[in-house]
């Protein structure tokens, strides 16, 4: 076969942290049962093993209603060492495949094949034969799919999941994602699915052709986005490395050495927001904060927190960051600078609304607006009240 | 625990005079064609059924005269290309009594739906399929889609629902073709159909032109790869090549076989053998 032009390769584990438990453990496979976080407060379905999902369990419901519905349901916890493994021997397979790879946590990875048909041979073979190997050396089913761009390689997975291979041809992206269900792309969460509905729209063809004027009286300016997205177009490149290996990172450097804390914690949230924003931006989480201070003596000093879960929003972010910001700021020396950190970062699940933010997550809707007038405004045009001692 | 599958590897089609000297022994007659085939393979799709109607006798003949073979069976037209609103229950009905006697003696392993590329995900159209396969339920299906628009997930999903295959192709990667898609929606059955990669005469030749490819061993050996995704939690997975000008696909069957093996040297006898995988 001749290279198509297609040269995006997309690797997706479907529900990962159940199937790398599977894989650890054989006897799980044909157990219902869920992986979660039972000690939070509000305890939903992180990821439902085959079974549980063919039960109707499905990631997002709250655990007590998997219970319901299965009463022998089995509740593991997230084990983010076998997960975090499991991540790291994926993207060593990759690599051997090609340099450009984007490892997103969570048993996604995508490879740019470009310039590597003479090596392995066309694209859809390697993608094979990656499949295979992550199937004979880590006991772990993934769907690949190959296409021109990332977007809809990952709508191929989607489609194919669980242990699926698609090769969507160059020049037929929009073709190939008229027929799907809307809930596939990128961008469509719940409320957006429900308005959509409500409209009769209910595959991506459908948003795919719709106008302009159509797109911005229906679903505003942010709708022009997701109808580009629909028709398959994407430009983004790949982002290098393994996203937990990736930071998102701020350096405050004050004009004047301090020593008051309501100056540090002004910088510290400027600098949160800020790295949030951009970490958001690429459809990122952390689960880890960290800061660095520098001291007027030359010193430094740090500090971090990890979670087990995600930090998404500001609130969230700003207030930890605080926290370990006045953990690390454990001398009374004043302070020249201040770095802030977000890392071990991954893909924010579930999908945000692109549209709308979801009624039932308000955390979701503030925060999306005050992305969105960032965006368009610059991002000191809306802070916290506290970031103004730093202004 | 991981299932085995019982792979079953075969040709579309096996009465090619062509083949006379390539895959059968000079001077073999016409009527000994099946029998001779069957020492090479365990399975055959048969192909002549969809040009015309086969009969309940016909076929019992041919399972009698070669009783070891695995039969899948093409549709007759008349369900799939031709469709007469007013007359194709009558059809598959004639269909259905015609291939009983493969399925009462257990060696019919798939009935093959091919429907073409005027065959679009419509709402009609799948109201027809939906018919089509309750109507041919009691036997089991595989389905190869020409036209790309019923490579969804909501067209996978009606197909797991039904525990029916969709027939994986590995078609020349040419426009108008649908995408290269492997998916398993059955727990029964893989159907896997293998044309050939012959870019420059796929559209506007004649069907021997445009199976005429021979896949390279270093194809079959990623092949191998695509198949080996289907033989976990499948029971059988059938493989077929149609690249049958000059028996090209009789060679490629039996490399494949080997490569299936692990290279072991196999004679003729051992390749007419399933394979667990």
């Amino acid at each position: 076969m001749q290279p198509t032009g297609a040269s995006i390769i997309h690797i997706n584990v479907t529900d990962f942290a159940a199937a790398v438990a599977v894989a650890k453990n054989p006897s799980l496979s044909e157990t219902p049962f869920v992986v979660a976080l039972e000690e939070s407060a509000r305890t939903v379905v992180l990821t439902p093993s085959r079974r549980a999902w063919e039960e109707g369990v499905r990631t997002g419901m709250p655990l007590r209603l998997a219970k319901q519905m299965i009463p022998s349901l089995q509740v593991l916890p997230w084990d983010s060492q076998s997960t975090g493994e499991a991540d790291a021997a994926i993207a060593t397979i990759a690599q051997a495949y090609s340099p450009s790879i984007q490892c997103d946590r969570g048993g996604h990875i995508y490879l740019d094949m470009q310039g590597t048909t003479r090596l392995f041979g066309p694209v859809v073979d390697s993608a094979v034969q990656i499949r295979g190997e992550i199937r004979k050396k880590l006991n772990l089913e993934a769907s690949v799919a190959v296409a021109s761009n990332k977007l809809v390689a990952k709508v191929g997975t989607r489609t194919t999941r669980p242990a699926g291979l698609i090769q969507v041809r160059e020049g037929d992206e929009a073709s190939f994602l008229a027929w799907q269900d809307v809930s596939l792309l990128s961008g469509v969460g719940s409320a957006t699915a429900r308005l959509l509905s409500v409209a009769g729209i209910t595959t991506i063809g459908q948003i795919a052709a719709l106008e302009n004027d159509q797109v911005l009286a229906f679903l505003g300016k942010r709708g022009i986005a997701l109808r580009n997205a629909a028709r398959g177009l994407d430009s983004s490149p790949l982002q290098n490395g393994l996203s937990e290996k990736r930071i998102v990172q701020r350096k405050i450097s004050f004009a004047e050495p301090i020593l008051e804390m309501d100056s540090l914690k002004a910088a510290v949230v400027v600098a949160g927001e800020d790295a949030a924003l951009a970490m958001r931006s690429a459809g990122l989480g952390s689960a880890k904060i960290h800061i660095a201070l520098l001291y007027s003596d030359g010193r430094r000093s740090e500090a971090s927190h990890r979670t087990k879960g995600q930090w998404v929003y500001d609130h969230e972010i700003t207030l930890v960051a605080w926290k370990v910001a006045q953990l690390a700021a454990s001398r009374r020396v004043r302070i020249l600078s201040c770095s802030l950190s977000l890392a071990e970062l991954s893909p924010l699940a579930p999908t945000l609304d692109l549209i709308l933010p979801d009624a039932q997550h308000r955390s979701d809707s503030l925060q999306q607006s005050v992305d969105r007038m960032r965006h368009k405004f610059g991002p000191g045009i809306l802070t916290h009240g506290a970031a103004l001692a730093h202004a | 625990m991981k299932s085995m599958s019982t792979v079953l590897i075969g040709t579309s089609g096996y009465s090619y005079t062509e083949w006379i000297g390539p895959v059968y022994a000079q001077g073999t007659k016409r009527e000994d064609f099946l029998a001779q085939y069957a020492q090479l393979f365990p399975t055959v799709e048969l192909n002549f059924s969809y040009y015309r109607m086969p009969d309940a006798t016909q076929l019992a003949a041919m399972h009698k005269s070669a009783s070891s073979l695995q039969f899948s069976i093409k549709a007759h037209q008349s369900l799939t290309h031709t469709i007469d609103p007013a007359s194709w229950r009558e059809q598959a009905l004639s269909f259905s009594h015609a291939i009983e006697p493969l399925a009462e003696s257990q060696v019919l392993s798939a009935v093959l739906l091919q429907f073409p590329y005027s065959f679009h995900y419509e709402v009609a159209e799948r109201k027809y399929l939906d018919s089509l396969i309750k109507t041919l339920a009691p036997f089991p299906l595989a389905i190869e889609f020409r036209n790309s628009s019923w490579y969804n997930n909501r067209t996978l999903d009606s197909l797991r629902e039904r525990n029916i295959a969709i027939a994986s192709l590995d078609l020349p990667s040419v426009k108008g073709n649908p995408p290269m898609m492997d998916v398993k929606t059955s727990s029964s059955l893989a159907y896997i159909r293998l044309h050939g990669r012959n870019e420059e005469t796929w559209w506007g030749s004649d069907s021997a032109s445009r199976y005429d490819y021979l896949y390279s061993a270093k194809e079959l050996t990623n092949l191998l790869g695509r198949i080996q995704s289907f033989t976990t939690h499948t029971q059988k997975v059938l493989i077929y090549f149609n690249n049958h000008c000059r028996g090209q696909a009789v060679a490629n069957a039996l490399t494949l076989y080997q490569l299936a093996v692990g290279g072991k040297a196999c004679n003729q006898q051992v390749q007419a053998l399933s394979i667990s995988m």
